[in-house]
């Protein structure tokens, strides 16, 4: 595989793990936005119950508004307004109450739609009086889309009075025992069987009757304000819950790694064929083959780098970039052992084989992870910072192999002169060995020569060439004598 | 990573400042320690290679040497085996030739039989210093 060829696939499966850290980024962003949004949402909804607060304080309190009767009622409509915009607030959902404040038909707007509150337990009506009294003197207001709101206990009685028929009343209604009577629900039934409002047209207060009463407003605003804080902390959990990473998600980041490295794998595949000097045409099948082959087997890379990148970005604390390098190592690693036991490299090839896998790895994660981070442009950074780190490593590693090959060169100029040294030491060795072999056939032929006399003198000159002590060797008659005779 | 952190968010915000914290090591002073540790792998495994390479020539001149002493020893060992042989050969020959002198009184021989006896004797004995000829290894460097 060429460098160029190396670069490009190198720089697709970084360019893979950018994606996928995009994704996760976006994600992240969502849910950083969705916390900013909910800081904005629970400080204007707490500012809305102080403001109530206040105002209860300012407004109606210390100027004594309503009198001992009436307070509670200006009370109630100054704590709905606050407790009704806080509840819609937290949620993002703005102001909905406007508190009219005329002493007119209306307390107060709620989205266009005109309310007249009611808080009234005297004469134990649920104040349903209160309402036929102000139905007497604006009859318009129903008919124009106007409502009637009470406190929440008292609507909750009359919707449950209201269910009940005559007989269920006689049997569970009683008089005097405490708890709706029998006359509450003939009371009931005739203001709603009147049909001048329907039920439709009241509605619950926010609040119940004893809530709003000159003593127990603080703590009712107090007890809304840890509700808000609660409903606040639930839509965290919710916007946090939200932001997981999902199978959805993982399954696309793996389909999309899969498609990307699979198509790069065939136009690589192509484009190194073409190179080789063949055009499309004359692409035989079995080329095709290879490419296909290619191809499938980028498609296998890039799935297993997609769900990867994904789960280690998301499951752990892995950068994109090095979660990428994991897997490409982990795949280069992984060719190396097959070659090492199909016998192509051997151990020693293998482990440096494997180790220059695992540090291009690593210089094309770190490089990538800084490219990204100086350039904040998704895809686009990790691309050029993982080309600048790779064409310095490559720099660097061909400088290293200059080095590398001159020692060779070195080691190859000295085993050189060593072969030609032992060469020639044995040379010199055959040839002392031959010109003695030479002496010794000439000595040997006159030791056994058929004339007798110059056999006796080649044997004294053997014995002796040999290293037969002179002693030892019979070169004179009395010797010859001594060795026979005695 | 930061994800992860949202979750300390989510919670009440208790591990925001460790986790800013956290991600703040991430920036420069991570990228330092990885660069560090990338270029010393990168000069670690120059070295080591160039290191194998050493002991590779070192151990491939040690063996090319042994190979130049054996095949010295070789060629004088063919050399003393045929001076040897060579001369065992002749000796049988010459020894069968003097077997009718078994048993005769020496000083009846004449003076070429018992030159050859003589020379018999001659070269048994060159024979027998062959046999105990040794060969010497040379000094080496090892």
């Amino acid at each position: 595989m060429s460098d160029t060829v190396r670069h490009a696939k190198n720089n697709q499966e970084q360019a893979v793990a950018s994606w996928v850290n995009y994704l996760n980024q976006l994600r992240l962003d969502n849910l950083l936005a969705a916390f900013a949004r909910q800081d904005e949402n629970l400080q204007s909804a707490l500012s809305s119950l102080d403001e109530a607060l206040r105002e209860i304080d300012l407004e109606v309190v210390t100027t004594n508004r309503g009198g001992a009767k009436g307070m509670h009622g200006f009370i109630a409509e100054v704590a709905q307004v606050g407790v009704g915009n806080a509840r819609s607030q937290v949620l993002g959902e703005g102001t909905v109450y406007e508190w009219v404040n005329d002493n007119g038909p209306v307390d107060l707007v709620r989205s266009g739609v005109e309310i007249q509150q009611k808080f009234v337990a005297a004469g134990g009506r649920f104040s349903l009086g209160a309402i036929t009294e102000h139905v007497h003197k604006y009859p318009d207001f129903v008919k124009n889309g106007g409502r009637y709101q009470i406190p929440a206990d008292h609507f909750e009685m009359i919707q449950k009075l209201h269910t009940m028929d005559l007989e269920e009343a006689g049997k569970q209604l009683t008089r005097g025992m405490g708890g709706p009577s029998l006359r509450d629900w003939e009371r009931v039934r005739s203001f709603l069987d009147e049909g001048s409002v329907g039920l439709e047209s009241l509605e619950p207060s926010d609040l119940r009757y004893h809530e709003v009463q000159r003593g127990a407003y603080g703590s009712t605003l107090g007890a809304e304000t840890e509700k808000l804080r609660s409903t606040d902390q639930s839509l965290r959990a919710n916007a946090y819950q939200e932001s997981h990473p999902t199978p959805r998600e993982g399954a696309k980041a793996t389909s999309t790694a899969a498609a990307i490295e699979g198509g790069t794998a065939f136009v690589l595949a192509v484009v190194e064929k073409r190179c080789g000097g063949k055009t499309l045409t004359k692409f035989t099948s079995e080329d095709w083959a290879d490419i296909a082959g290619d191809t499938g087997f980028g498609f296998v890379k890039g799935s297993v780098r997609g769900l990867s990148i994904y789960s280690l970005t998301n499951c752990t604390a892995t950068p994109a970039a090095v979660a990428s390098s994991i897997v490409t190592a982990a795949f280069g690693i992984a060719e190396q052992a097959h070659r090492l036991r199909r016998g192509e490299i051997n151990e020693l090839g293998f482990i440096e084989n494997a180790e220059l896998v695992a540090l291009e790895a690593a210089v094309s994660a770190l490089s990538s992870f800084v490219g990204q981070a100086l350039i904040p442009v998704p895809v686009l950074g990790a691309v050029i910072g993982n080309s600048v780190g790779i064409v310095m490593y490559k720099a660097c590693s061909s400088s290293l192999s200059k080095r590398e090959v001159a020692l060779i060169e070195r080691y190859l100029h000295e085993h050189l002169a060593l072969d030609k040294q032992l060469a020639a030491e044995y040379q010199r060795l055959i040839d002392t060995l031959e010109a003695s072999m030479t002496h010794y056939v000439d000595v040997l032929q006159r030791a056994f020569s058929p004339d007798i006399g110059v056999a006796l003198l080649g044997s004294v000159e053997l014995a002796l060439q040999v290293g037969v002590a002179s002693e030892d060797v019979l070169d004179s008659e009395e010797k010859i004598l001594a060795y026979f005779l005695h | 990573m930061a994800w992860l952190g949202g979750g300390a968010m989510a919670a009440g915000g208790g591990g925001t400042a460790a986790g800013s914290a956290l991600l703040a090591l991430a920036g420069p002073i991570g990228w330092t320690v990885a660069g560090v540790t990338l270029f010393t792998s990168v000069t670690l495994f120059a070295t080591k290679k160039i290191k194998t390479r050493a002991a590779k020539h070192e151990e491939l001149t040690a063996v090319k040497q042994n190979i130049a002493l054996v095949k010295g020893l070789e060629a004088q060992i063919d050399h003393l085996l045929w001076r040897t042989a060579s001369l065992n050969e002749h000796l049988m020959k010459s020894y069968g030739g003097v077997m009718e002198l078994s048993g005769a009184n020496f000083t009846t021989l004449s003076a070429t039989e018992q030159s050859q006896l003589a020379a018999l004797v001659n070269n048994t004995r060159a024979c027998g210093a062959l046999l105990s000829e040794h060969i010497e290894q040379p000094a080496t460097n090892e």
